[in-house]
């Protein structure tokens, strides 16, 4: 899996490319639905995952479901790490047969 | 119940997944514009409201969202994957345009009456958060060194080792053999000191280019083209100070390049990292 050459465009930001590259601006992006760009966006995924799975405010309070444990958390993560690849097997998958159907 | 009387029939089964907290009035125009896809795409992003704050949420499956369900559900990739990327793509809807406090996956309440208390009771933490999060993005900063160049590098840079390679290029074959094996050894240790100290060096430096910074973990990602992931770092920056911050990081590259450290930038991101703790 070679994470850092794909990703979102970057050139119209990336001074060099090769040393600081200014990948994937997630605010806009990363798409996942309808036409997907998910190959391209591997990278992105890994980061956004690692923001949003493991970062943030949890207001807790008995009426919450306190489900983001982090232990869960860091094993669903590392589930991911290791199969981004099946992962976007089964999206583009998915996609086709959404596309399809 | 709760003062939503009128949605009940939708609500069977459903729970209130909840995506970040917005200063209410800009999150309705907001969303009056237009409606990013809910996390459950059947679904619609809709806000509760509390006083001039609002808690952006949809409706989602108890059966999935149920705290076994979901833990379950976590651990298929492209199930959690196409989720986590739709709370992100919810929470950027409002982030690049308002201030909001993102919150984190998974969030979930059983009642609406329950999300609004949740703003009231936390109003005056969260008011505060929304405006130190005000026209300030966050940026990731990704630091990977390239073993290889950096090994070939040090050995030309340290005087040390300069010394014990010529050493062993004119020493008898076993002589050499040893005085190798320790030029080895010096050279992973220079290496790992090298690496550090252009760490610290980074943070020092962007750190005074922000508002705010995190060492993040690092996760255990395979080597990439760029090396190894050695460091993570976030960094809260004013929106309107990014070229300074962007400018200091290519500065920052290029000095280290000889070494093999490269740098990653990433974002904006919605401010997960500074969204209080």
């Amino acid at each position: 899996m070679n994470l850092l050459v794909h990703g979102p465009p970057i050139t119209s930001r990336a001074i060099n490319k090769r040393l600081v590259a200014i990948m994937s601006s997630p605010f806009d992006q990363i798409t996942i639905d309808g036409e997907s760009n998910f190959e391209e966006s591997d990278i992105s995924l890994l980061e956004t995952l690692d923001h949003v799975l493991n970062r943030g405010l949890v207001i807790a309070g008995e009426i919450t479901i306190s489900v983001a444990d982090i232990d869960l958390i860091f094993i669903g993560l590392n589930v991911l790490v290791s199969s981004v690849e099946k992962a976007n097997e089964v999206l583009r998958e998915r996609d086709r047969l959404t596309s399809e159907g | 119940m709760g003062p939503n009387k009128n949605n009940k029939k939708d609500e069977a089964g459903s729970v209130f997944y909840v995506y970040g907290i917005a200063e209410c009035g800009p999150a309705k125009e907001i969303l009056s514009a237009s409606s990013p896809v809910a996390i459950e795409e059947e679904s619609v992003v809709r806000l509760i409201e509390s006083g001039d704050l609002a808690a952006v949420v949809s409706l989602v499956p108890i059966a999935s969202y149920g705290e076994e369900s979901l833990a379950k559900n976590l651990t298929d990739p492209s199930w959690t994957a196409l989720r986590a990327m739709r709370h992100e793509q919810v929470v950027e809807h409002f982030a690049k345009r308002i201030s909001v406090v993102p919150l984190r996956f998974g969030t979930i309440y059983l009642e609406a009456a329950r999300v609004e208390e949740m703003l009231s009771e936390n109003r005056a933490r969260l008011v505060e958060i929304v405006d130190r999060l005000r026209s300030r993005e966050e940026w990731g900063v990704n630091v990977y060194s390239d073993r290889i160049v950096l090994l070939s590098t040090i050995i030309s840079v340290s005087p040390r080792l300069k010394d014990l390679s010529e050493r062993a290029a004119k020493a008898s074959p076993g002589e050499s053999y040893l005085l190798q094996k320790k030029i080895d050894t010096l050279k992973s240790d220079e290496a790992r000191v090298e690496v550090n100290r252009a760490i610290s060096e980074i943070e020092e430096t962007l750190r005074a280019q922000s508002i705010d910074a995190r060492r993040l973990r690092v996760l255990k990602v395979e080597s990439t083209e760029h090396g190894e992931l050695k460091a993570k770092f976030a960094f809260l920056i004013e929106r309107s100070r990014f070229q300074q911050f962007q400018a200091a990081a290519e500065k920052m590259a290029s000095e280290l390049k000889m070494s093999g450290i490269s740098l990653e930038l990433t974002g904006p991101w919605p401010a997960y990292n500074f969204a209080g703790d």
